[in-house]
């Protein structure tokens, strides 16, 4: 399944990206994700909640940087996770690009979302997965700009402790993602046929 | 926290206790536990009946229960229909109607039926019929059991 | 309970959570069972309406006195929930709170115009029917908050109702339902509200529908001009129908709903 998000931020490009490589300090503005263990400075382990209407869905896995481009602002990060009561498993490929643009940096995230086992089946699966997606990235887009770009401005930002685990954004995996992705969703689906 | 519970349930009349894991579901309870295995599974998902047992006068999906939910409770299988081991009316005119052929889902639907008479001594045919429509059978055509139940509630006196 | 223990599922009636706990959809680490709370299992007449307990059972507010005497519409629209054994076990809170598109609770309630009462450890709130879907069978709960009531304001004495829905067999979810209240004042309708079920993820009140009632008597065209409003819903698509389909089907059952609400009226007991 591929999926496209974008979003801009209100900084300039070497700066936008500089922060959004540092996984430490932007991994508290993915919903629903903890990061339980930084392996080296290129790969991560970390764990993931989204609910699905009744379904709860926990992925424990691990992404790494397979690429990593800071000179023109690419990178490709290869991320994979079981679910935690084996229920399948997901796998991604996402490649992230940083260009400048009028209000600052755009930013594009192009996924390769490979899903297996019964979550592939969950009920209307297809259509869901993108829209929590497309609602995960504006979430993320928001935090990055009201929480974490706004400290930029030299100060030091003191990032969460290397190591710790970061239980973030629980919330994140409950009403509000799900509320405004199917809202979306549902709207999108039905809007322009019948 | 431990998991297992002890229950104590009277099941046809007879008090059990027994310790059941919290995740036991009534019917793997009464057919495991009890090893009353006239209550069948067939799709244990709560659509077939072919689990439907009496849980204090009423019937329930035994699939969809837990075994600890009936804990003080009174339960009544297709093995408490017989009276002092003679088929009680209803089971005789399942014979006789010719209600059954596989029995599958026969003990769910005595017990459906059961209930049905003893709310409403005289239904009408789509009473009947609308009252075992939770309860699937692969081989009847439904008709003999209808028949059966009409037959009986014929008898009764009202 | 629900504060204390994460990843936990709420035991209420099991007919919906019980199936999903068997398929392993649902793999809750915790199962809180609220079977044996009798203050949240009673129904009760408050003023100006009835007050259902969460835990009420489908069959328990299907023959009670006091329901078909106040709330006819939701006495005889539980008929159509599921089958017996279901309806002995299920409940309104269970049902509202799962929120499966093709419920019949969520439509009879939103006919109604209810109010639902939510609880966590701390506080109390309370929700009109009309913000309690907030997407695919996600109610508006937020993290250890529970339903624990339902308050239904009641029609006026005398009001007329009607209620259809299409499912293959008897008890098998409806593609699609219209649930109807009509209430005359002598021959002109004075108040109206028809609520969907089955067409989006929550129930689907036709506003502008019910306003072409109001100050009008019932005539055949009116009546099938309102219904025709019903196919302006979103529809859901999956493997039972198409979305297309399902507002075609909201129209007739909107139609149909109404005529057994004119019917009524009139005196005559109407087939489904």
């Amino acid at each position: 399944m591929k999926l496209e998000n974008s979003f801009e931020v209100a900084a300039p490009p070497a700066e936008a990206w500089a922060v959004l490589v540092d996984v430490e300090r932007v991994a508290p503005c993915v919903p629903g994700a903890s990061l339980t263990e930084i392996v080296d400075e290129n790969a991560y382990k970390g764990s993931m909640k989204v609910k699905l209407g009744p379904v709860s869905l926990a992925f424990d896995g691990e992404a790494k940087f397979v690429e990593r481009d800071d000179a023109n602002f690419r990178a490709h990060i290869k991320a994979e996770g079981r679910e935690a009561k084996g229920r399948g498993g997901a796998q991604a490929d996402v490649e992230f690009s940083l260009v400048e643009s009028a209000e600052g940096s755009a930013v594009t995230i192009i996924t390769d979302l490979t899903l297996n086992g019964p979550v592939a089946q969950y009920g209307r699966s297809q259509g869901i997965i993108a829209s929590v997606a497309e609602e995960m990235v504006t979430r993320f887009a928001d935090c990055l700009r009201d929480k974490v770009l706004t400290q930029n401005d030299g100060a030091a930002v003191s990032p969460p402790p290397t190591g710790a685990t970061t239980e973030q954004n629980t919330s994140a995996s409950g009403i509000g993602i799900l509320f405004g992705a199917l809202k979306r969703w549902f709207k999108n689906l039905f809007g322009g046929g019948s | 926290m431990s998991d297992r519970h002890e229950i104590t349930v009277n099941v046809n009349g007879k008090p059990y206790t027994r310790e059941v894991e919290g995740r036991h579901t009534l019917a793997d309870f009464l057919r495991h536990g009890l090893e009353l295995t006239g209550t069948h599974l067939g799709c244990e998902h709560g659509v077939c009946g072919a689990c439907t047992v009496l849980v204090d006068g009423k019937t329930v999906r035994g699939c969809l229960m837990l075994a600890v939910q009936v804990d003080g409770a009174k339960v009544t299988t297709v093995e408490g229909l017989a009276e002092d081991g003679e088929l009680n009316p209803l089971q005789q005119a399942f014979m006789d109607n010719h209600a059954l052929q596989c029995g599958f889902c026969t003990p769910g639907m005595l017990m459906t039926l059961t209930e049905l008479l003893a709310d409403n001594p005289n239904p009408s045919e789509q009473e009947v019929r609308d009252a075992i429509s939770g309860n699937i059978c692969r081989c009847t055509g439904y008709q003999g059991i209808v028949n059966a139940a009409l037959a009986v509630a014929g008898k009764q006196d009202s | 309970m629900l504060a204390e223990f994460e990843d936990a599922k709420i035991l209420a009636g099991g007919q919906s959570l019980m199936p999903m706990m068997n398929f392993r959809y649902v793999m809750p680490e915790h199962v809180i069972d609220i079977n044996r709370i009798p203050e949240i299992a009673q129904i009760e007449e408050t003023d100006g309406g009835l007050k259902f307990g969460a835990m009420v059972r489908h069959n328990q507010a299907k023959d009670s006195e006091l329901v078909a005497a106040k709330c006819p519409l939701i006495a005889y629209g539980l008929e159509f929930v599921a089958h017996v054994q279901i309806r002995n076990r299920g409940t309104i809170g269970g049902s509202v709170s799962h929120l499966d598109p093709s419920a019949e609770w969520p439509a009879l309630l939103a006919a109604h115009d209810a109010v639902l009462h939510v609880r966590s450890k701390d506080a109390n709130r309370d929700v009109q029917i009309a913000e309690w879907s907030m997407g695919f069978m996600t109610p508006n709960l937020e993290e250890g908050e529970m339903l624990i009531g339902i308050s239904v304001p009641t029609w006026p004495a005398g009001h007329s109702y009607g209620f259809a829905e299409l499912a293959r067999r008897k008890g098998d979810f409806a593609l699609a339902g219209a649930a109807v209240l009509l209430n005359f004042a002598g021959d002109k309708i004075d108040r109206a509200a028809i609520a969907l079920t089955g067409v989006d993820t929550g129930p689907v009140r036709l506003p502008d529908a019910e306003s072409l009632l109001i100050g009008e008597g019932p005539s055949d065209e009116l009546l099938q001009e309102v219904a025709s409003k019903a196919s302006a819903v979103a529809g859901i698509d999956d493997v039972h129908a198409t979305a297309a389909y399902r507002q075609k089907i909201a129209v007739v059952m909107a139609r149909r709903a109404l005529e057994q609400a004119v019917a009524r009226r009139n005196g005559k007991a109407m087939a489904a």
